[in-house]
């Protein structure tokens, strides 16, 4: 007889998924109680995610990583002394609080925040009270690297330092949540945090829907309408800024999507220089004043005549701008001052003093060894604690005193002595688990949950549920040791009594009239290099493919008389090196390889193809997601080298990276504004279509006459045109109607004269901004070359076999090309020239 | 008190290689005044003209001017002109100052202004840390109980015998630890070295920045523009006050002395320093005159704008 199946069993399908899921002993378990029940507000979450079984959650955590990597989310993880961009980490179960829990922690983050801005308030504006009072040990101002005395007397509208502010909480064995770490100069986080909401809330829409789950727009309404309230000029639309440090800082990304979510100009600290103790964006369009800076560039890298001198982050004047009351930076600096873990032990009392209150949240145990007897304590006691320095400055330096040999022991030991306020020690706290989605199944990890509060009239208001951060791996599970990269989307359950009502996110549409237009110059500079460089890939596969079709093909004397004239011609060009005497196809097939594989000729696909990514990624917040897919779909070009027919595969290639291009170029043309950021890329892109045909011309009139005729039908099918001339000669291809379909031909959108139309429309809608024709002048009298009758003078030399003529002329033609982009790149790129500090010394 | 009434002219030209299109500097140019230090006239000057001049009070109540110069300019000259009167060093016999342990005791529990004020001046500071070498260096100055100025001048003494004064030994980036080792440098090396001799004690010390009257050499005339900045440094002794010491003369500071500010380290004091636009490689001149014009009586001139002002709120 069969054995009955067992009746209280769990239903099967959670059974399955979370069978191997379980907070080790001593560490708490965020889902399960003691029991192995579903804590009340996770219940639900847990049936839900249950029901959809494990096929579907793996379908599901496999779009969610899709969308990732097409929305090309990433940050810089630094792995030794190398940057790498890696894809962000997103897990599929959102991390759930309570409306109660939630309630507190909110209160104590927001309590927190307010007893920092004061501490800051006192050192930098007030009589430093407390200092002299006792409750803050002198040290922790006059020790501390972080503590910059210029900052003093610069005015802070409304005493706000800290005008967005994190904590990172952890959860210990007894359910009770500790702050382990505060974030004050530029806290990261929350674009991820953004990003992972817009991602869950679509993989799990009906979970997000039932559980009523807190939406995060009235925190973001709140820092900006903060940050426009407190800009220095009565101006009812300030212009405000978020300062990245530059596409190689690890967040980039989120500071492009940050920009793009809150309507902030992204700039870096070269786009903005300071004239008359006023911060003034460069832009194509002119110097246009800036009124508020969000900054995600530490305090010391901020200024590189008043801090650090080697700081190319920064902008010199910044810090006499914000003395002069003339811009807002957000935080203040010099808020790095209060981040340091030795004022940990003194919170509460600070906390009480300051606010007649007692600290909700409290720090994880600190002792600062700047008294004697916390010192001697940490000395007797290293092997339970974590040693951190107690003014970080570049980097955090963590020490877990139990992993330490007897002698690195003693060494910090010595150091400690030495200089026992630079070191505070930490208790660690066994983080709390929660479920992470892997391979097919739910498996226990450690979290650290960071909250984020922005400052709003004389409080704060917090982001609901902030950014849960992941151990990679169940190891790691005490709190001090950094996480590299895992995240989870973090939900606020709503209830009946707690939840509150949507307050929707006001989309500020500014009046047409007041629309800054100024795209900063740095922006305008990378979109025309963006326009060059593609152009080049898209006519260096041209060229490639023009050799490598024919040499694929059974090749006659034809085609071999072409081969020869078009590497000559590619030699000319300086894209490949001179090849040998005679037909040698060993020789062509492997300068094509090269082209195509081999990342060391600059002229070669590789290069190409990695500039054009860094152009890109550099000014990231001007692309749709669709042409950023696109973009970030080149990544995939080239590969390795293939074993088997490379050749064959090496035209694939070229195939599908022509039609790539063709798609982004499509993009170009259909999906953006055609604001002056489209005019200076369809600039770079015409531009360099015209020069490279007239190099194209000029190389292939520079060798044999026979050359010449061969390169004919080669030359039509480079430059997209076979069918357009079949189309209207019926013919084959002779010089006069080459030449005119290529050159002079006013509707072929891949003639030069075609090109110098387009290009005088955009210089005269920028003269229109900045007055200046000289370009237009330039281009005029290279359209006037380009007559009919001109050209057809150029036809018969060639006839009559002179070549050096036309050869000259269309050398002269490129180079004058040349000189028009030299000419612009002065006008709207190069306001104002790079920098250097100088200083002298004493003579003595 | 009878001063000595000094005009200091100062004059820094930077010559750029190519056209320089902004420049921002910062200045600590203009004397401070205090108990025995008066500014009497001050004048600064700056070609091109400058787009902007902003003057402030420094977090020390040193004089520090922003300058800012717009349009291409191929030199930048600066010049400042001021009237001093010095008053002498009224510092007690350095046999009778109080023993050098109570000065450290007294800056670590002092917490009246002028008590925080100098227990800033004990941390490490920027270009200044102090190691368990120069502290043993220090040491023989220091044996317990020893007059706090008597060690004081003692060591300068040393400073001034042990280290060689030579220009090409250093410049503004070499660090402390090089100073010490090769035992060369100039005025800024020995006041930080001396600085960080104090501190390495708990001794609270600054930095100095100012001028200093030299001799021409015998039977020729003075020169004009032979003087140069020059850098001492002070240290905090209970019940005195800040005393001056010259490690590079190895003397006391008195009338020859004229004092522009203070700071913890060269670093926040730094005569004048900037960041320019474009420029590529330049020259610099520098011409430091400070002329004695005799006795001057304080009481005959109005008396504001003598007392330090008070820090900006």
């Amino acid at each position: 007889m069969p054995t009955p199946p067992p009746v209280t069993a769990p239903q099967p399908s959670v059974a399955g998924l979370f069978s191997d899921y379980q907070a080790p002993a001593g560490f708490y378990d965020e889902v399960f109680d003691e029991g192995r029940r579903p804590r009340p507000h996770w219940a639900e979450l847990v049936a839900r995610l249950g029901a959809h079984g494990e096929a579907e959650l793996t379908s599901r955590w496999e779009s969610g990583r899709r969308i990732l990597i097409n929305h090309g989310v990433t940050y810089n993880a630094t792995e030794g002394d190398q940057a790498r961009e890696r894809p962000w980490e997103l897990d599929l179960a959102p991390f759930v609080l309570s409306p109660q829990e939630w309630d507190f922690i909110e209160r104590g983050a927001i309590q927190r925040a307010r007893v920092q801005n004061l501490i800051l308030q006192d050192l930098y504006h007030g009589p430093q009270r407390l200092l002299r009072d006792g409750f803050l040990p002198p040290a922790l101002a006059y020790a501390n690297p972080n503590f910059i005395r210029s900052c003093r007397g610069i005015p802070v509208p409304k005493g706000v330092h800290l005008h967005l502010s994190a904590i990172d909480l952890a959860r210990g064995p007894d359910g009770c949540w500790w702050a382990l770490d505060d974030r004050m100069q530029a806290p990261s986080g929350i674009g991820y945090a953004l990003e992972n909401r817009a991602i869950i809330s679509r993989l799990l829409p009906q979970e997000f829907r039932a559980l009523q789950v807190h939406r995060p727009n009235p925190f973001f309404a709140a820092l900006r309408q903060t940050l426009t309230e407190l800009a220095p000029s009565a101006t009812m639309w300030p212009r405000i800024v978020l300062l990245t440090p530059g596409a190689h800082s690890p967040a980039h990304y989120e500071h492009a999507l940050l920009a793009r979510f809150l309507g902030f100009t992204l700039v870096e600290g070269g786009d903005l220089t300071v004239r008359d103790q006023r911060v003034l964006l460069k832009t194509v369009e002119g110097l246009q004043r800036v009124d508020v800076i969000l900054r995600r560039v530490n305090d010391a890298m901020c200024d590189p005549l008043e801090l650090r001198e080697d700081s190319l982050l920064g902008v010199p004047g910044l810090m006499q701008a914000a003395r002069a009351g003339n811009v807002l930076l957000a935080n203040a600096l010099g808020s790095a001052a209060a981040e340091t873990p030795a004022l940990l032990p003194t919170l509460p009392l600070l906390c009480r003093h300051l606010l007649g209150e007692d600290l909700l949240l409290p720090s994880t145990e600190t002792w600062w060894c700047g008294e004697a007897a916390e010192k001697n304590h940490v000395l007797n006691n290293l092997d339970s604690l974590i040693i951190k320095r107690a003014f970080p400055t570049r980097r955090r330096e963590t020490n877990s005193g139990s992993e330490l040999s007897p002698e690195e022991q003693d060494r910090l030991r010595a150091q400690i002595q030495r200089r026992p306020h630079q070191f505070v020690a930490q208790t660690p706290v066994p983080l709390s688990h929660a479920p992470v989605w892997s391979q097919g199944r739910f498996e226990a990890r450690p979290i650290v949950l960071r909250i984020y509060v922005a400052a709003r009239g004389d409080s704060y208001v917090a982001l609901p549920g902030g950014l849960t951060k992941v151990s990679p791996s169940s190891s790691n599970p005490v709190s001090g040791l950094q996480f590299a990269g895992g995240s989870k989307d973090t939900w606020i359950l709503g209830s009946e009594t707690s939840y509150r009502a949507e307050e929707p996110m006001r989309i500020e549409t500014r009046p047409a009239e007041r629309m800054l237009t100024g795209a900063p110059s740095r922006i305008a500079d990378n979109l025309f290099w963006l326009g060059r460089y593609s152009e080049r890939l898209e006519h260096t596969a041209h060229l490639i493919r023009a050799v490598a079709s024919r040499l694929l093909d059974e090749f006659d004397s034809r085609a071999v008389q072409q081969i020869v004239a078009l590497t000559r011609t590619l030699n000319i060009l300086g894209v490949c090196p001179p090849p040998p005497a005679f037909f040698d196809p060993a020789w062509t097939e492997k300068t094509v390889l090269d082209l195509v594989y081999d990342a060391a000729p600059a002229t070669g696909f590789p290069q190409l193809i990695a500039r054009i990514q860094e152009i890109a990624a550099a000014s990231r917040d001007r692309f749709s997601g669709d042409t950023w897919r696109i973009i970030n779909g080149l990544r995939g070009f080239p590969g390795e080298l293939p074993e088997s027919l490379p050749l064959q595969r090496a035209q694939n290639l070229t195939h599908d990276l022509v039609a790539s291009l063709a798609s982004l170029s499509g993009m170009e043309m259909e999906n953006m504004t055609r604001g002056v950021e489209w005019r200076f890329l369809d600039f770079g892109r015409r531009l360099e279509r015209a020069h490279n045909l007239s190099s194209l011309f000029q190389a292939a009139f520079s060798g044999a006459a026979e050359d010449a005729d061969a390169l004919l039908n080669p030359i039509l099918e480079i430059c997209d045109s076979s069918m357009t001339y079949r189309h209207r000669y019926f013919s084959k291809p002779e010089f006069a109607s080459v030449l005119d379909l290529l050159l002079c031909d006013k509707t072929n959108p891949r003639a030069v004269r075609f090109q110098l139309g387009v290009m005088a429309g955009h210089l005269r809608a920028f003269a229109r901004k900045s007055g200046s024709r000289d370009e237009l002048d330039q281009l005029a009298a290279i359209s006037e070359e380009l007559a009919p009758s001109a050209v057809r003078k150029i036809a018969r030399s060639v006839g009559n076999g002179d070549l050096a003529g036309p050869a000259a002329g269309f050398q002269n033609l490129a180079d004058r090309l040349l000189q028009v982009s030299v000419t612009l790149e002065g006008r709207y790129f190069n306001l104002v020239p790079p920098r250097r500090n100088i200083g002298k010394r004493l003579g003595s | 008190m009878r001063h000595l009434s000094y005009r200091v002219t100062h004059r820094t030209v930077y010559r750029y290689a190519s056209s320089v299109a902004v420049s921002h500097h910062l200045l600590w140019l203009r004397p401070r005044s205090m108990a025995r230090q008066k500014c009497l006239e001050f004048s600064l000057e700056v070609a091109p003209e400058p787009e902007s001049v902003a003057e402030r009070h420094d977090y020390f109540g040193n004089h520090c001017a922003f300058v800012t110069v717009a349009g291409n300019h191929e030199e930048l000259a600066v010049t400042t002109t001021s009237r001093v009167a010095v008053a002498p060093h009224f510092a007690p016999e350095p046999s009778e100052s109080p023993a050098w342990e109570a000065a450290r005791g007294q800056a670590l529990t002092d917490r009246s202004n002028r008590g925080v004020e100098a227990l800033e001046f004990t941390y490490d500071s920027p270009l200044i840390r102090a190691n368990a070498a120069i502290r043993d260096y220090t040491q023989a100055s220091f044996p317990g109980g020893r007059p706090t100025l008597e060690a004081g001048l003692d060591l300068t003494q040393r400073i001034f015998q042990d280290f060689t004064f030579d220009p090409t030994a250093t410049d503004v980036a070499t660090p402390l630890d090089r100073v010490f080792a090769e035992r060369r440098g100039v005025c800024q090396d020995f006041a930080h070295m001396q600085i960080a001799c104090f501190r390495s004690l708990g001794l609270p010390a600054r930095y100095v920045s100012g001028y200093l009257e030299t001799d021409p050499p015998p039977d020729a005339p003075k020169l004009v523009g032979a003087d140069a900045s020059h850098a001492w440094v002070a240290l905090f002794c209970p019940g005195v006050g800040w005393v001056d010491f010259d490690p590079t003369n190895g003397c006391l500071p008195s009338l020859r002395h004229i004092t522009l500010g203070w700071g913890r380290d060269y670093g926040d004091v730094c005569p004048m320093r900037g960041v320019i636009h474009g420029g590529g490689d330049h020259v610099l001149q520098v011409a430091v005159d400070v002329a004695a014009e005799g006795p001057v009586d304080l009481s005959r001139l109005a008396s504001t704008d003598f007392e330090a002002e008070p820090l900006p709120a």
